[in-house]
C-alpha cells in the first residue's frame, strides 16, 4: 500500500537530483580530503618515486580515482546511507502526525540546545559539538529541522491572519527563543538560517510581503549600521573582534591579506584560476597545496570549483537549482497548509545554505562557516538535510494530486 | 483562487532562488572567465617559491698559491610568513626562540633572539620573502628544526656559504671584510637584494664585481605551510672569481709579527703612545705589493657573525679597522731625498761642496739641528747619511718651496698612487694655499676674535632672516664678509707662506702629508732609477674554473723628470745611511745584503715623534722597497728600524735560503770578499762608532732631524717646527689642524725675518 503510493506519487526528477548531488559530493570530498603531502606518501609506497604534481598531470582519471581520500568518502557515504535510512523512516509516517507533536518537539529542541551549552565542547571558538559515544554531533544543526516542523505547525493555525506586525510578534518569539540559545555558543550562521527559514516561511503563510520586506531591509540597516558605527566610532557590538573581522573581510579582503582575508583570497584564487574547465581532478594545486581551510566542508565548494572549473560549478548549481525548484513544486501541490510550509522551509534553509557559503567562497558574502547542503563532510548536517528532504517527500507522496 | 495565491507566491520564491543562484553563477563565471589570468599568477607564486642559492664568492690567494680566503658552508635559518594566524605565527616564532637560545654555536638567550627574531621580520621587504635570522646554527637546530617542521611552517634552514679565513687575521686589512649590504649600496648597485653580502672594505670592496659571482636559484613548488612538495628546477650559483696577489704570505706574515712586536718593544721602551704603525714592503722593479700590514689589526671573521657592540667599539676605538698603510702621515727627515733632489735637479749647490755645520741654522732665531753641536763639514751625500738639517735648511730655502714641492710631484708623493684599494689617501705636498686654507680654517673656528665677529653677524642675521628683511641679510653678509677680511689681513703673517714654512717644508715636517704607501712607491722610485711605477696587489682575477680573466703586471706611471745623475747621488745618499756613522747603521750591522735607507721621526706637538724609516736593498740590484711607521714611536731607528730589519730577514730567508745571511758573513769574515756587505773596513768602523751610536740610542730625545728650538725663545714657537698630529685617518686636506697649531707662536717679527730672506737671497 505504502510502497504503491510511493512509486505512483514520489518525485522522481527530485531522488534522481539528489542522487547526483550526494554522488558528486563524494566524488568532491574525496579529492578534498587528499593534500599534496597526503599524496606523496602514497604513491612513495607504490614505488612511485615520480614528482607528485608530475605523476598527477601524466596519470589517467583512473589512477588518480585510485588515490582518493577514502576514509572520508567511506564515512561519508556512511552518513549518506544513514540518511536515505532516515527518509524512508520520515516518509513511512504521514507528516500530519508530526502536528500533535509540536510542542514536544520545539521544547526537545530547547533541552538540545541548551545541552550544548552546558556540556559541549568548543571548536573553532564556539561551542557546536556535544559527544554522543563515539560520534560528536551539532545540535544546531538538527535544531534546524526540527524548527521547520514547529514554525510550520505554528504557522498554519495562523494562515492569513499575519497582515500586520503584531501578528508577526508572536512568531519572532517563537523563533527568537531557540535562536537566542545558538547565539550564545555563539554560532551566528545558524541564527542567520532561522532568520531564513522564518522569513521564507511567513511569506508562504501569506504574511504581507512588503511587511516582511521593511523588516528584513530594517533588520540588514540595522545590523549593516551598527556594524559600521562600531567600524567608524568604536560603538558596542554584541560580538568578537574575530567575528566581527570574519563578516566585514570579504569587502576588502586584501586589506589583510596576511590574516582574516587570508583564507578568502585563496579561495578565490583556487576558483579564478581554474578557468573554464579546470585544472582537472586532484589537480587542484590549491587545494592540493593546503591553502584552502577545511576543505572537504566550508571550502569544498573552491575545491570543487578548481578541480572541475566553471563548468564543474555551473553543473553544481543547476542540480541545485533543480532540487530546490522541484521541492517548491512539492510545496505547491501539497495538500495542507503544513505540508507547504514544511517544504518552503526546507527550500529557505537550502538556498540560505548555498547563496552564504558558495557566495563565501566567492568573495561575496561573510565567512560564516555555514557548510554546503548535501556536498559538504560531515554527518549532522547531511542528516538533518537528508530528514529535511524527507519531510518534503513525506508531503510529496501525500500530496492530491500527482505531479505534472 | 488559493491555489492561484500558492502559484504565485512560489513564482516568486523560484524568482528569488533563481537570482540567487544567478549571482553565484554571474561571480563564478566573473572569477573564472573574466579574471582567469590574474589569478592562474596568483596561484603561480603562491606555488613556486623561488630560493636563491647564494653563490660562494671567489677565493683570494697569495702569489704562491697559498690560500688567504675562501669559504666554508654553513648553516643558516631563515623565517618567512605563511599565511598562518598571528597567534600561530608568535608560537612559531617562539619555538625559534627556544631552539636557537640552545645551539651551542649561535649562543644568546631566549629573550635576545625574540627580539632578533622581531627586527628581522620586521625587515622583510616583501611576503613570502624569506628573512635570515641566525647564521652558522649547529647541525643538532638543523635535526630539530627538521624534525619539527610540522609544528615550524616557513622556517627554513639551508646551507650557505660564508666567508673563511685560513690565516686567520693575516692581511685583513688588505681583503677587507663581507658584511650584508647596507641600504645605500642597495641603492646604488643593481642586482642585489636585502640581506646579500657585499665586500664592505678591502679588496673584498674593491673587485666586489668579480668576487660576489652569481647567484643559483632552486625553483620548488610548496604547499601552504612552506613544505617543498616537488622540485621544479635548479640554476646553480656561479661562483666569484679568484684573486691572486702579488703579497707574498711568508713576508706578510713577517711583516705583521714585525710590526707587532716592534710596537710592543718600542711601548717597553718608554713610547707609551706606539699603538699604532704600518708597513709596505714593494718589489721595485714592478711596483708589487709583496707585503702591506697595518697595526692594530682585526680577526675579519667577526664580521661573518653577528658583531657584538662591545666588539664594534673597540674596533672603533684602536682604528683597528682603517688600513693605515694608506693613511697620511708627516714624514720626518724621510722627504729629505725629495730636497736633496730639487737642489740637485736646480744646480743650487754642488753635492761634493760642503757646509760646516755649527748645529744651528738662523732664520731670525736659531733653528737646531737634532744634534748639538753639528755634524761638523757636510756635503749632500752626507747631509742624507747623517740626516743634517742645517744643510736641508740651508739649500732647500735656496732653492725655495716651489721647487721642492715640484719634485714631490715628480716622485708621486702627495697624489693617489693608483693602488687598487679602497680609502686610499693622497696626502697633501705643502704650498702656500695649502697653508692660507688651513690657517683661515683653524683661524675661524678657534680664535676669539674671529669668533666674536661671526657670532655677532650670525646673531645680527638670523634676526633680519626673522624681520624677513632680505636686503638686511645681505647686507649684514657683505659687512660681516669685509669685517672678516679685515681681520684675515691683520692675520696675513700666520697665513701667509713664510720663509721658516720653506724650512720645515725641507726637512719633512710642516704640511707634509703622506701615506706609507707612497713613501714606499716614492722610494722604489729612487731605488729604480727613476720609474714611478703604480703599485699593484691584484695580480691575477682567474673565473672559477681556472681560466685567467685578466692579469696585471707592472705600469710604469712615468719617468721621473730628474736626472739619472741626481738619482744617482740620491742613491749612494741613501747608502751612507747604512754605513758606519749614518743614522740607520745600527738597524742594517751584519744584515747580508747591500742597504740604502733613510730614518725619519715627524714631529707631533706634545707627544712622541712618528717613527719612520724607508729602505731599499740590494743596493747595487734592488729588489725591494720598505717602508714602515709607528705612531708616536719616536725616532726612525727606534721603532721602524728594527721592524724593517725584521722584514728585510724575513725577504732574504725566503728567496735566498735559510743559511744565506750567515753563510754570506762567514764568507765576508774568513775570505774578505767584498761582493756583499758588511765589507772588512765596515766592521772595524763599526767598533770605531760603536760608543757614539750607543750614547745616541741611550738618549733616544736626541735623535736626528728633530729642530730643536732655541732655549731662550718663547716655548709656543714650538709649533713653528712640529707638525700636528694626523688625529684621525681622515683626508688631511679636510681635516683643520688643531688648535694649539693655530696662530700662536707665529708672531715672529717681520722685519728678523725680511733681513734673513734676503741674507737668503745672497747665499746661493
Amino acid at each position: 500500500m505504502f510502497l504503491k503510493r510511493f512509486v505512483k506519487k514520489v518525485d522522481f526528477v527530485l531522488i534522481a537530483v539528489l542522487l547526483c548531488i550526494l554522488v558528486y559530493g563524494l566524488l568532491i570530498v574525496g579529492t578534498a580530503g587528499t593534500s599534496a603531502a597526503w599524496i606523496r606518501e602514497i604513491l612513495e609506497q607504490r614505488g612511485i618515486q615520480q614528482n607528485t604534481m608530475e605523476y598527477l598531470w601524466q596519470a589517467s582519471l583512473w589512477d588518480r580515482l585510485s588515490i582518493l581520500n577514502l576514509y572520508l568518502v567511506k564515512r561519508q557515504a556512511t552518513w549518506i546511507m544513514l540518511g536515505i535510512v532516515l527518509v524512508a523512516a520520515v516518509i513511512y509516517f504521514p507528516y500530519n502526525e508530526l502536528k500533535k507533536h509540536t510542542r514536544k518537539i520545539y521544547i526537545l529542541n530547547l533541552i538540545m540546545l541548551g545541552s550544548v551549552l552546558i556540556m559541549g565542547y568548543e571548536a573553532l571558538g564556539a561551542q557546536r559539538w556535544i559527544e554522543l559515544g563515539p560520534f560528536s554531533f551539532q545540535p544546531s544543526e538538527f535544531a534546524k529541522v526540527l524548527l521547520i516542523i514547529c514554525l510550520a505547525s505554528f504557522l498554519s493555525s495562523r494562515e492569513g491572519k499575519l497582515n500586520h506586525l503584531r501578528d508577526l510578534i508572536p512568531c519572532f518569539v517563537y523563533v527568537g527563543v531557540p535562536m537566542s540559545l545558538i547565539l550564545l555558543q555563539p554560532d551566528l550562521g545558524t541564527s542567520l538560517v532561522f532568520m531564513a527559514i522564518l522569513f521564507g516561511m511567513l511569506y508562504a503563510a501569506g504574511a504581507r510581503p512588503v511587511l516582511l520586506a521593511g523588516i528584513v531591509g530594517s533588520g540588514l540597516t540595522l545590523g549593516i549600521g551598527s556594524v559600521w558605527a562600531h567600524l567608524k566610532f568604536g560603538t558596542w557590538l554584541p560580538l568578537h573582534e574575530y567575528q566581527l573581522a570574519r563578516l566585514t573581510i570579504f569587502l576588502d579582503p586584501w586589506k589583510d591579506f596576511q590574516g582574516a582575508g587570508y583564507h578568502m583570497i585563496q579561495s578565490q584564487i583556487a576558483i579564478g584560476s581554474s578557468g573554464l574547465t579546470g585544472k582537472g581532478l586532484l589537480r587542484g594545486t590549491q587545494s592540493l597545496g593546503q591553502f584552502l581551510p577545511i576543505p572537504e566542508s566550508d571550502f569544498i565548494f573552491s575545491v570543487l570549483s578548481e578541480q572541475l572549473g566553471f563548468l564543474g560549478a555551473l553543473l553544481l548549481l543547476c542540480l541545485y537549482f533543480t532540487l530546490l525548484y522541484r521541492v517548491l513544486l512539492i510545496s505547491r501541490e501539497a495538500k495542507d497548509t503544513f505540508g507547504m510550509l514544511l517544504a518552503v522551509g526546507v527550500v529557505s534553509m537550502f538556498s540560505f545554505h548555498i547563496f552564504i557559503n558558495a557566495g563565501m567562497t566567492l568573495g561575496i558574502m561573510p565567512v560564516t562557516g555555514l557548510p554546503l547542503p548535501l556536498f559538504s563532510y560531515g554527518g549532522s548536517n547531511m542528516i538533518t538535510n537528508m530528514i529535511a528532504l524527507g519531510l518534503v517527500l513525506n508531503v510529496c507522496i501525500r500530496r492530491e494530486k500527482i505531479l505534472f | 483562487m488559493k491555489r492561484k495565491i500558492a502559484n504565485k507566491k512560489s513564482l516568486i520564491l523560484i524568482i528569488i532562488i533563481g537570482f540567487i543562484f544567478v549571482t553565484l553563477a554571474g561571480r563564478l563565471a566573473f572569477l573564472q572567465l573574466v579574471q582567469t589570468q590574474r589569478y592562474q599568477g596568483l596561484a603561480q607564486n603562491n606555488l613556486i617559491r623561488i630560493i636563491p642559492i647564494t653563490a660562494p664568492r671567489g677565493e683570494i690567494r697569495d702569489r704562491n698559491g697559498e690560500l688567504l680566503v675562501d669559504n666554508q658552508p654553513v648553516y643558516t635559518l631563515s623565517l618567512s610568513f605563511l599565511g598562518v594566524s598571528e597567534q600561530k605565527q608568535r608560537q612559531v616564532e617562539k619555538l625559534v626562540a627556544n631552539i636557537l637560545a640552545r645551539d651551542k654555536n649561535v649562543g644568546r638567550d631566549v629573550s635576545w633572539w625574540t627580539d632578533e627574531i622581531k627586527k628581522s621580520l620586521e625587515k622583510q621587504a616583501r611576503p613570502f620573502e624569506p628573512v635570515k635570522v641566525a647564521i652558522d646554527v649547529s647541525w643538532e637546530t638543523v635535526v630539530q628544526v627538521r624534525e619539527r617542521q610540522m609544528e615550524l611552517p616557513g622556517v627554513i634552514v639551508e646551507e650557505e656559504p660564508i666567508r673563511n679565513y685560513p690565516q686567520g687575521e693575516l692581511l685583513t686589512h688588505v681583503l677587507g671584510y663581507v658584511r650584508e649590504i647596507k641600504e645605500e649600496q642597495l641603492k646604488e648597485h643593481e642586482g642585489y637584494r636585502m640581506g646579500d653580502l657585499y665586500g664592505q672594505a678591502g679588496l673584498e670592496n674593491a673587485f666586489e664585481s668579480y668576487l660576489r659571482g652569481e647567484k643559483g636559484a632552486r625553483q620548488i613548488e610548496v604547499d601552504a605551510y612552506g613544505r617543498p612538495v616537488d622540485y621544479r628546477g635548479v640554476k646553480e650559483p656561479v661562483p666569484g672569481d679568484n684573486l691572486t696577489l702579488t703579497i707574498d704570505y711568508r713576508l706578510q706574515k713577517a711583516a705583521e709579527e714585525a710590526l707587532a712586536s716592534g710596537i710592543k718593544r718600542a711601548q717597553k721602551n718608554g713610547f707609551k703612545e706606539a699603538k699604532g704603525g704600518a708597513v709596505v714592503v714593494l718589489d721595485v722593479r714592478t711596483g708589487a705589493v709583496l707585503a702591506m700590514a697595518s697595526y692594530p689589526s682585526y680577526d675579519p671573521s667577526v664580521f661573518v657573525d653577528m658583531l657584538s657592540v662591545k666588539e664594534w667599539e673597540k674596533m672603533q676605538q684602536t682604528r683597528a679597522l682603517s688600513n693605515r698603510a694608506l693613511g697620511s702621515y708627516a714624514p720626518g727627515s724621510i722627504f729629505k731625498m725629495v730636497t736633496a733632489t730639487a737642489i740637485l735637479e736646480n744646480d743650487v749647490v754642488d753635492p761634493s761642496y760642503s757646509i760646516s755645520d755649527p748645529g744651528y741654522y738662523i732664520l731670525g732665531r736659531r733653528y737646531n739641528d737634532w744634534k748639538p753641536g753639528g755634524h761638523g763639514r757636510v756635503n749632500l751625500r752626507e747631509a742624507i747619511k747623517v740626516s743634517c738639517n742645517t744643510y736641508f735648511f740651508k739649500f732647500g730655502r735656496a732653492v725655495g718651496h716651489k721647487e721642492i714641492a715640484r719634485y714631490a710631484h715628480e716622485y708621486g708623493l702627495g697624489q693617489k698612487t693608483g693602488i687598487e684599494l679602497p680609502g686610499e689617501q693622497a696626502g697633501v705636498v705643502p704650498t702656500p694655499e695649502y697653508k692660507y686654507n688651513t690657517s683661515k680654517a683653524v683661524l675661524m673656528r678657534y680664535d676669539k676674535e674671529f669668533q666674536k665677529v661671526t657670532d655677532k653677524y650670525d646673531q645680527l642675521i638670523a634676526q633680519a632672516k626673522q624681520a624677513n628683511n632680505e636686503e638686511k641679510v645681505q647686507r649684514l653678509k657683505k659687512e660681516r664678509d669685509n669685517e672678516i677680511e679685515s681681520l684675515l689681513a691683520a692675520h696675513s703673517f700666520d697665513l701667509e707662506w713664510q720663509a721658516f714654512d720653506t724650512l720645515n717644508m725641507s726637512i719633512g715636517q710642516g704640511y707634509n702629508w703622506y701615506t706609507p704607501l707612497q713613501m714606499a712607491n716614492y722610494v722604489a722610485t729612487i731605488a729604480n732609477g727613476g720609474e714611478l711605477l703604480r703599485p699593484y696587489i691584484v695580480k691575477k682575477i682567474t673565473g672559477p674554473d681556472g681560466e685567467t680573466k685578466k692579469s696585471f703586471g707592472p705600469k710604469v706611471r712615468r719617468q721621473v723628470n730628474v736626472s739619472p745623475e741626481t738619482i744617482k747621488i740620491v742613491q749612494e745618499g741613501m747608502r751612507m745611511v747604512t754605513e758606519p756613522g749614518g743614522t740607520a747603521y745600527w738597524s742594517f750591522r751584519d744584515f747580508p745584503l747591500t742597504v740604502a735607507a733613510k730614518t725619519g721621526s715627524a714631529e707631533v706637538l706634545n707627544h712622541d715623534t712618528h717613527s719612520q724609516f724607508v729602505t731599499y736593498t740590494p743596493y747595487e740590484k734592488p729588489e725591494i722597497a720598505v717602508a714602515a711607521v709607528v705612531e708616536y714611536g719616536g725616532h726612525g731607528s727606534d721603532s721602524a728600524g728594527p721592524i724593517t730589519r725584521e722584514i728585510m730577514d724575513a725577504y732574504v730567508q725566503i728567496t735566498r735560503g735559510e743559511e744565506f745571511g750567515k753563510q754570506n758573513l762567514n764568507k765576508t769574515n774568513n775570505a774578505g770578499i767584498q761582493s756583499n756587505p758588511p765589507p772588512q773596513e765596515n766592521i772595524v768602523e763599526q767598533e770605531a762608532t760603536f760608543p757614539d751610536s750607543q750614547a745616541q740610542q741611550a738618549q733616544p730625545g736626541t735623535g736626528e732631524s728633530t729642530p730643536q728650538i732655541e732655549e731662550g725663545s718663547p716655548p709656543d714657537s714650538a709649533s713653528q717646527t712640529s707638525i700636528t698630529e694626523p688625529g684621525t685617518e681622515g683626508e688631511p686636506g679636510n681635516d683643520p689642524p688643531s688648535s694649539e697649531q693655530s696662530t700662536d707662536g707665529l708672531a715672529n717679527g717681520p722685519e728678523v725675518l725680511q733681513q734673513e730672506d734676503m741674507q737668503a737671497e745672497e747665499q746661493p
